[in-house]
Formats: C-alpha cells, structure tokens, sequence
C-alpha cells in the first residue's frame, strides 16, 4: 500500500474521515445566489488582512520591546538593523490602515445591496463589533512605536475618554494606568493589541464566517420573497468564486508591496512627555470623530458621537423595510453613501485642520476648525 | 447536482493548455510561499549580535594607545574614551556641560578641551575652568572576554 | 533623645529673637524699620539700630533714647561708616566678605564724583544694597543679585534728567535689556553678565578702551586672545579702535552674525579693497559653511525620521557643527585662511554625512528596485488567474 493510502487508513480508523472530507467537500461546492460579484471578493481579502496582521505582527513581537526605555530603539533596530524588519513593519503598518479601509468599503457593500436584513441582523451586528475591534487594534497598535505621535496623539485620545461625565476620570486612569500616559499605559495597550483583541477577533471571525456560511450569501429578492437558489443560475464558491479571489488578491498583495516601499512608515521621533508638538492628530480613521469634536462643547459632542456608533450597530433592527436590491431602495443606498462622503470629507477637514498648505501657489493656514486663512508674507 | 467544478471535455489543445495554466498557477503559488517564508526565516535570524537594546560599545582594548583618548560615536551620544598612562581605561560624555559641543581630549596638556568657548576638564571630568557648569557625566568600563566594554 | 533636641532647638530659637528683641526701645517707635531688620545678616550679626544711627536703644523715654542719635546720615558719612566696617578684616573674615569696597569705591565714578566734587546725587552704598534689611548679593530678593542688578542701577542710570545733569546718556539699562546677556539672565544663568561686571561694583567706571578687550575677554578668553593677535589690536593700543565694541556694540549687544561684516568693516575699510576682499573671504566661508550645515541638518532630520540614519551620522554632524562654532570664535583673529581650513575641516566632515546618507538611501533604492520585478510577477498570478476565471465561467 502507498504511503498516502497507509496514512489515510490510520487517520480514517479513528476518525469519521469520509464524514469530514464530504462536509469540506460540501462547503467548497457550495452553491451561492447568481448576483455574486467582484464586490464579494472584500470580505476574503479582510480574511486575508486579518491573518496577514496576526502573522506580521507575531514577528514583530520578536524585536519589538514594550518599554518606554526601549521600544522606540526596537523600531528602530527593526527598520535599520534587522533584516526584512522594514518590510514586516510596513506590512503591519500598512495592513492596519488598509484592513479599515477595506472594511468600510465592504460594510459598505453589505449596506447597499441589504444584506443585513432579516435574517442576517445579526451577522451585521457580528461584524460592527470587528470594526470596533479593529479600530482598537488602531488606537493601541499606535502607541507602541512609542514616537511624539504615538504619545500625543494617545493623550488627545484618553482626554476625550477621561472627559465623560462622572466616571471619566476613573475610567481614564484605568486606560492610562495613571494620570497621565507612561509605561503602565503602555503595558496596558500592548497586552491588548497583543493578547485581547486578537483573541476577540479571532472569536467574532469564526463566528460572522460560520453565520455566513449556515444563512449563505443574502440574495437580491426583499426578505420574504426569497427564491431557492437555481442550480443553473448559482455560482459555486469553489472554483468559481474563489477563482475572483485569485485574480484580487495578487493585485491587493502587489498593492500592498508598493505602498509599502513607496511609503515606509516613518520612525518619528522619540516621546518627549515635556514636549508638545504643534497640532498633534489621531490617526486618519479617528480624524473624523476628532474634528467632529471640536465642533461642539465637550459633553454635547461626547453625547452625539455615541450616536453614530450605536445606529451602525442597530442598523439592522431599525430598518425594517423589506427591499434588497439597490434600485429598489435608492433612498437608503443614497443615505449610506452620503453619510459615507461626509464622514470621509470631516476627516479630510480635519486633515487640513491647524496646518499651513500650499494652495494654487497660495499659502494658507486652517485653524482648528478647519476654516481657511491666506497668510500674508511677512506676517 | 452536476459536478461544476469537473470541466467537460474539451480539446487537446485546450485540456494542455488548461493544465498548462494550472500548473504555472501552482508554481507562481509555490514562489510566492517562498517569497513569504525566506524573507520570514532571515527576519528571525539575530541580525546584530545584541538585539534592539544595546546599550553598551564593545570595542578592542589595544585600539586606544595609554596615554591618549579619542571621541566613539557608536553608543548613541559621543563618548570620550581614555586611556591613562597605566592603562586603565575612563569612558566620559563628551557632550561639552556648557553648549553641548563635542570636547576632546589634549595629550599635551593632559586636559579635556572644549574647542568652543575654553571649557577645560580634568581628565576625570570635573571642570577647571571656563564656562562649563556641570562635570562630564562618566560611564563603567569594564574588561569582557578580552574586549573593552563601556556601558552608556 | 528626642525631647532633648527639640528643647535645644526652641531655646536656640528663643535666643536669635532676643538678640533682635535685646533691649531695642527703638521698636517701639521705629516698628517699619525693625521689621525689615528682622532676620536679616546685620540683625543676626547683632549691628542694631544704634550702630548706625546712633541713639540710645536702652531708654524707653523719647528724648533720651534720642541722645546721640543722628538720624539720617549724609551721603559721605553713610560710605565712611558702611565701608570702615566692612573694611575691617578682621571683623569680616569669619563671613567670608572681601573688604576692599571702600578703597575702590573712592576710585570708582560714584565715589569721585562724591569726595571731590562732594555730588550727592551719585550712587552709595545704601542706593544699591539698601538701607534695612541688607541681603547678601547672592540672595535671590537682594537688589545686587544678578538677576536684579541692571534694574538697580536702571533706577539711576535711566533716569534722564538725573542722567542729563551729569552728562550722560540715559539708554543703557534700555539697550542692555534687549541684549543677549540680558535674555540669558532672564532665563535664570546667573554667570550671564550684567552692569557689574563688566563696569565693576564698587570700582564702577566705564572701561578705557584699552580694557575693553580684557574686560569681554573675561568670559570670551579665547576671542580675546585671538583679537590681541589680530591687525586690530595694534590699533587699540594707540586707540584708534575701541575693539570689541565696534563690532558687537556695548549694551545692546545682540547674538553676532555675519551682517556685521557688511556692515561695520566698511565704516574704517571703505578705501581698502585687500582688506575688504580677506573680510569676503571670511564672511564667505563661515557664511556658506552656515548653509551647508542647515542643509545636511534636514538630510539627516529627514533621514532619522526613516531610520536611515545611524549614531555614527548623529556624531558626525555634532563635531561639524563644533567645528563652525569653533571657527566662529577663530574668525576674531581675522585671518582668512585659519578661518578657511577650519571651516573647510567642517565642510568635509559634512561633505562625509552627506555621502553616508546617500549611501543609506542607495540602500533603499534597490527596494524600488525590486518592487517592479514582484509586481510583475503578482499581476502575472492575476492574469493567470483572470484567464482561468474566465474558462470556469464560460464553462458555466
């Protein structure tokens, strides 16, 4: 008997190996609705994204070290020193700003076409939480290189934490490990980006994909009229959809590659706690909320940006209409893209906010709000 | 159900070049693994031999003759090593206390010098004249396995 | 144990106060005066009122607490009475006070002005130390520490009636605010200089301009020395140059740059093209050694934000800009060519950063480099996959 045919025979007398392989079989066949398109290939490259930064992340545990002493050196020993540590790097770095693009992109496409309606409110749900989770890995991963952004741009964060009413004093110091951002804070952000939200992430994945997979793919037909799915008409996953994915994801990994050699995250310079920078930021997928913030008094703002996340999250149970199909729901796709741009245009404020650019040859200084102001040479 | 996933007949042609495309597929897949893992395997291999947090120079005792001393910039901050008539060695900042110019050291006079204003120090820092406020700050030195190491 | 030093301690305490409090009937009338006294070195050396002003401080009974007593002094008594004390070694060496103020107040403006021309407008010694509650110059609330001395003599020396009736100007508490020494003081380095020393305390006259250069020279040795080796310093001895000054002002002396060289050389040299072309050639080698160190300073910023740059390149960089700091101060000797090597010692050290940091850089170019290859080959997998992509779908 053959090597492989000897190891089958053992594997197959203790486990119901038939059984199993006829299940993979099952869920590689699988037959999903005719309208399946490029747009479904986002969600494989999240999948993708995600482990890459488990994977990239790992390796940079490696030489990175989580103390204020040292972690910056680390960074720097990881984009001088240690080889490839540059591209490990760019690749976390990168992957972290890609994975919420492409996952705002891809709620996106779950919204427009009405996927979350009944009986997937809950997959919806599932997912809204990976986004916030996600934005955690955001917020902690940036302040282990442990850099002038990385510190103040954690101050301007916990502010807005230690600024809610009553408890948020406490639970300030409970983020920060103190009063003000240090090595406990640091040690709390590592444990986790390191730990905690992967494990949470891992969990909420398995479950959004084992979801998926027992409800399949939403079909275009409203929620009641669904139609079986027409063996004649249906796509399989394998080869046929996976084979979209195959095309995607060597143009995403090129994508990937270039950005990350193009435009290597910087190193920055060391935390000074003494020293301010001018006009510090969070990072582009909190510039948002940040520049909405600063619209308003501290407590009203607070309360009306807790609106936003929780509509994401209960979307599914406040919209009960029963149109999937984007032409037959204009208003709701219109909504979605419009809320969308504005989020996109307030970061955008926010980006120009309290800097001096060069405009049409003209140079001109935003203030804090974002309102425009020619500055005169020889100010 | 039929099989999608079985391609139906085709041409010999057509069945070569399909296999053709699969196998390149499979190679380029196989590359690409490559291209992951090596790069991953070389990452893990120590680069340097302390890792991101040295904080010491090693270098070759005999490099500094007794007598003389001169300015290491490996440890981050320049770093004056000297090294007396006896052959001991003293490792000082070599950040001037005043203006923080790079001090040097003057065999004639036996003297720490500061070119930028006169600040002189003795050769165990402490200053003797001209406006430096402060010492130079000294760092350990110790003999390991026959290298000279000055931890910063 | 314990017990025993707090009792010491309190009765320790109650013997300062007494030896303020020691039968002083002056108090009781004269309460202001005392207060300010309180706690004070001459009220802890035991001098009282009477030391001074003489009177009766044992008589509680006005007119004969009043015996002796001389009230107010006029300005000459006050600097015999002040200076016989503290000229007197013997008294003043346990506290350590040199004893010399007397002698060379009498050799300092203030003091001939008073004994010759018996002024009484100028300065004594109660005019800057105070009457009552004389503080040590090194305390931080005496009129005479650093930190406060130009506005002590600013309250004469700006006064421009007071100033005008002795025929001097009244801006140069105004221009040494604005200068360089002052902003020094201001952020708290009490070696900064102010009025006292470069014009003397109790000596205060204004340097001849023979003394200029040893007066600057006291901080600035090494400029000094290079200047007595200069073609100018000739020129100071038969005084036809005042030396430092010329260049760098008096009071308002601002940071020097090189606009002095366009400036002031001029004024003498306008007739005198070899003079004016070494004055280039100095102007030129610091100046454009200034722009090249400007410019591989934000190379190399550029570079550390990217990690590109090692502790090597960091310490190349500090010894170039020692090395222009140092020609700074060479350049007071004024000969071209020492201020040339030594600029030109910089320049190549720079010259070196500049070539390690493209070296660095270079070794990020071969990443572009391989970035065309992988993507090549990636968008050959998506070709690749696209043609297999389309077969399964015309199949289906």
């Amino acid at each position: 008997m053959s090597l492989r045919a000897r190891t089958n025979g053992w594997f197959e007398q203790r486990f119901p190996v038939a059984g199993i392989r006829a299940g993979l079989e099952k869920q590689m066949h699988k037959l999903l609705p005719p309208h399946v398109s490029w747009l479904h290939t986002l969600g494989g490259m999240l999948l993708f994204l995600a482990a890459q930064q488990i994977l990239t992340g790992i390796l940079l545990m490696v030489y990175y070290r989580p103390t204020t002493e040292d972690a910056y050196e680390s960074v720097r020993f990881l984009m001088l020193k240690a080889t490839f540590g540059w591209l490990i790097r760019g690749l976390h770095a990168w992957g972290a700003s890609l994975m919420i693009a492409v996952l705002v992109l891809h709620m996106l496409r779950v919204f427009i076409m009405g996927a979350y309606k009944r009986p997937r409110e809950l997959t919806w749900v599932g997912g809204v939480l990976i986004f916030f989770t996600t934005l955690g890995f955001g917020f902690t991963g940036y302040l282990l290189p442990w850099n002038q952004l990385s510190y103040w741009a954690t101050t301007v964060g916990t502010e807005v934490v230690a600024s809610v009413p009553q408890i948020g004093h406490s639970l300030g110091v409970l983020v920060r490990g103190g009063e003000a951002v240090g090595q406990e804070t640091l040690a709390r952000f590592y444990t986790m980006h390191v730990v905690v939200l992967p494990w949470l992430l891992v969990f909420l994945i398995v479950v959004h994909i084992v979801m998926i997979r027992t409800q399949n793919l939403a079909p275009l037909e409203a929620v009641g009229e669904e139609r079986p799915l027409d063996p004649r008409t249906a796509v399989s996953f394998a080869p046929q959809h996976t084979s979209r994915e195959l095309v995607v994801f060597p143009l995403f990994f090129a994508l990937m590659i270039a950005l990350v050699i193009l435009f290597p995250p910087e190193i920055g310079v060391k935390a000074d706690p003494t020293v301010t920078p001018e006009g510090i930021k969070p990072e582009w997928y909190f510039l948002p909320a940040y520049q909405f913030l600063k619209y308003l008094p501290k407590l009203v703002g607070l309360a009306l940006s807790a609106v936003p996340p929780m509509l994401l999250l209960f979307w599914p149970f406040l919209d009960r209409t029963r149109a999937r199909r984007p032409s037959g729901r204009k208003l709701s796709v219109a909504l979605g893209l419009g809320v969308v741009l504005a989020t996109l245009l307030l970061g955008l404020v926010g980006y120009l906010s309290e800097s001096e650019r060069t405009i049409l040859g003209k140079r001109v200084r935003f203030d804090m709000y974002g309102v425009p102001e020619l500055v005169h040479e020889g100010h | 159900m039929p099989n999608e996933h079985e391609p139906p007949a085709a041409s010999p042609n057509e069945s070569n070049r399909r296999d053709f495309l699969e196998r390149a597929l499979g190679a380029g897949a196989a590359v690409w693994a490559a291209g992951i893992a090596v790069p991953t395997g070389i990452y893990l291999w120590p680069a340097a031999a302390s890792g991101p947090t040295k904080k010491y120079i090693e270098l070759d005792p005999e490099s500094q003759a007794p007598g003389t001393g001169r300015v290491l910039g490996e440890g981050g901050k320049p770093v004056l090593l000297l090294r007396q008539k006896n052959g001991e060695f003293r490792a000082l900042s070599a950040v001037c206390t005043h203006l923080g110019c790079v001090v040097h050291w003057n065999a004639e006079q036996q003297q720490i010098q500061c070119p930028c204003h006169a600040g002189t120090f003795t050769p165990e820092g402490a200053v003797v004249s001209g406006p430096p406020p402060r010492p130079l700050a000294s760092y350990p030195t110790q003999l390991v396995a026959g290298k000279l190491r000055i931890t910063t | 144990m314990g017990l025993a030093a707090l009792v010491s301690l309190v009765l320790a305490l109650a013997a300062q106060t007494a030896a303020v409090t020691k039968p002083n009937s002056c108090v009781a009338c004269h309460a202001e005066a005392a207060k300010l006294e309180a706690g004070r070195p001459h009220a802890q050396a035991d001098i009282g009122c009477v030391a001074c002003h003489g009177g009766d401080a044992t008589q509680t009974q006005k007119d004969a607490a009043h015996a002796g007593f001389h009230g107010k002094l006029e300005a000459q008594a006050i600097v015999e009475l002040c200076g016989n004390c503290h000229a007197d070694v013997a008294r003043m060496n346990p506290y350590g006070i040199p004893t010399d103020q007397l002698a060379q107040y009498k050799t300092s403006r203030h003091g001939q002005a008073l004994y010759e021309k018996h002024d009484a407008s100028v300065a004594i010694c109660s005019s800057c130390h105070g009457a009552h509650g004389i503080l040590g110059p090194k305390s931080s609330e005496s009129p005479v520490h650093p930190a406060h001395v130009a506005q002590t003599c600013g309250r004469c020396h700006a006064d421009e009636s007071l100033m005008k009736a002795h025929g001097l100007a009244a801006t140069a508490p105004a221009e040494y605010a604005k200068s360089v020494h002052a902003q020094l003081l201001a952020k708290g380095d009490s070696s900064a200089p102010q009025c006292a020393t470069c014009h003397g305390s109790h000596g205060a006259i204004p340097p001849g301009f023979q003394s200029v250069a040893a007066v600057c020279g006291k901080c600035h040795m090494r400029e000094k020395e290079l200047f007595q080796k200069s073609p100018h310093a000739p020129l100071v001895e038969s005084g036809d140059f005042a030396g430092c000054i010329v260049c760098h002002g008096n009071h308002a002396i601002r940071p020097a740059e090189l606009g002095i060289y366009a400036r002031v050389c001029g004024l003498c040299h306008a007739a005198a093209p070899e003079v004016l072309g070494k004055r280039d050639r100095i102007a030129q080698a610091l100046g454009s050694s200034d722009a090249l160190l400007a410019s591989s300073v934000s190379e190399f910023d550029a570079a550390a934000g990217h990690g590109l740059a090692s502790d090597e390149d960091q310490l190349f960089l500090d010894e170039a800009r020692t090395g222009l700091r140092s020609a700074r101060v060479l350049q007071h000797g004024l000969d071209p060519a020492q201020v040339e090597e030594l600029t030109g010692e910089a320049r190549g050290l720079l010259g070196e950063l500049h070539q390690r940091l493209e070296k660095e850089s270079a070794a990020q170019r071969w990443k572009r480099l391989a970035l065309a290859p992988v993507v090549a080959f990636l968008l050959l997998m998506s070709l690749g996959a696209w043609v297999r992509f389309r077969r399964l779908h015309n199949q289906a």
